[in-house]
């Protein structure tokens, strides 16, 4: 078992849906910053003012996450940065679910429109789980600086 | 399974700034503190000293200049005491800015059922299954949530007719938001009922739970 999960297409392949799916996430809330601090303001859970911050510098860390792990360098750190995101925003959804909140997920900025619900959920913690295994083993040796990161 | 602050430190660092430096430059770039929305409460005398104000709005088909100079004079006259010395173009000058608002105004339940009784346009900004399931008795429901899909109703809406807008009570802000999007379309008599519709409620004045009535309450 951690024969697959330490092999190095494997961990290569994480590290691509990963970076894709937080960069495409990332850039969609860049265009457009004041709906994505609406969709963080529909959650009632950060304090009014720090609002503005968060839509302004997330999506920046989402996209430089996201570069940084599809090349390669410094993997598990970058994969420390987006399992945080990650495990925050499962948190988030979880409060909202028990509320009893209807709001759009924010996950890809508004567009998307998608409510938060079970299968945001599921998404969530699959990606997590995929961030905590680079974490553990790191980009593999496909990577531009792999032998920093081993 | 070594994690280095400082690289996550610095790569988080850097992309704050990455943000904010591109929000500076942004066509698109918000406030990094949002201010508060704390919208100026509307004065009692829009509604009370003045009924004929909002009869006049409803006929501006007839005669609109006739109407404003009306308005003006009616103010002048409170006027003139404070500003007795000045001379009548600063007077009129005044008046003009106080009879165009530079956002909407926010107003009490109080103010809110004054100018129900005058059958002014209430919206409701909830989701259509909080207003099918009741709300201010002839609003309409335009839910910000949606806003994509309801805008053509706007079209119906007449600019210059007074327009409250509400939502489920003073913790949510979707009255203030379609507020201010409606007052940028050029709506400028907007008032926003903050106690909304929990106050209403409780405040026991007329409501009803029934389907969507747009179309019909908007033509009325």
């Amino acid at each position: 078992m951690k024969k697959i999960f330490s092999n190095k297409y494997f961990l290569l392949l994480c590290r691509i849906i990963i970076g894709f799916i937080f960069i495409y996430a990332g850039m969609e809330k860049i265009s457009n910053p004041a709906e994505f601090a609406i969709a963080i303001n529909n959650y009632k859970l950060f304090p009014f003012s720090l609002i503005n911050i968060a839509a302004l510098i997330l999506p920046w860390i989402e996209v430089t996450a996201g570069i940084l792990l599809i090349f390669g360098i410094k993997v598990k750190e970058n994969a420390f940065i987006i399992s945080s995101l990650l495990g925050i925003f499962t948190i988030a959804i979880i409060i909202s679910l028990f509320r009893g909140l209807n709001i759009d997920c924010g996950c890809f900025g508004t567009l998307s429109g998608t409510k938060i619900g079970i299968q945001k959920l599921i998404e969530n913690i699959l990606m997590l789980l995929a961030g905590i295994l680079l974490i553990y083993f790191g980009g593999g040796s496909i990577s531009l600086n792999s032998k920093s990161s081993d | 399974m070594k994690i280095e602050p400082k690289i996550v430190l610095s790569i988080l660092f850097i992309s704050s700034l990455l943000g904010l430096t591109y929000n500076y430059f942004s066509p698109e770039g918000i406030l990094i503190f949002p201010e508060q929305k704390t919208l100026k409460p509307a004065n009692d005398s829009l509604f009370y000293s003045s009924s004929q104000d909002s009869s006049e709005i409803k006929n501006i088909d007839t005669g609109k200049q006739n109407e404003v100079q009306k308005n003006n004079k009616i103010e002048e006259k409170s006027h003139e005491i404070s500003l007795k010395n000045d001379k009548e173009k600063s007077i009129t000058k005044n008046d003009t800015k106080k009879n165009i608002q530079t956002e909407p105004l926010s107003i009490n339940l109080k103010q809110a059922y004054t100018l129900y009784k005058k059958n002014v346009l209430f919206i409701d900004a909830r989701e259509p299954e909080d207003y099918k399931a009741a709300h201010i008795k002839n609003a309409i429901n335009i839910p910000m949530d949606h806003f994509d899909d309801y805008e053509y109703m706007l079209k119906k809406i007449d600019k210059d007719q007074q327009i409250v807008t509400y939502c489920a009570g003073s913790d949510c802000d979707l009255s203030i938001v379609l507020g201010n999007v409606m007052f940028d379309e050029g709506y400028k008599k907007l008032y926003v009922f903050f106690g909304g519709w929990n106050d209403w409620q409780k405040a026991k004045y007329p409501i009803e739970s029934s389907g969507n009535k747009n179309e019909k309450n908007i033509l009325k």
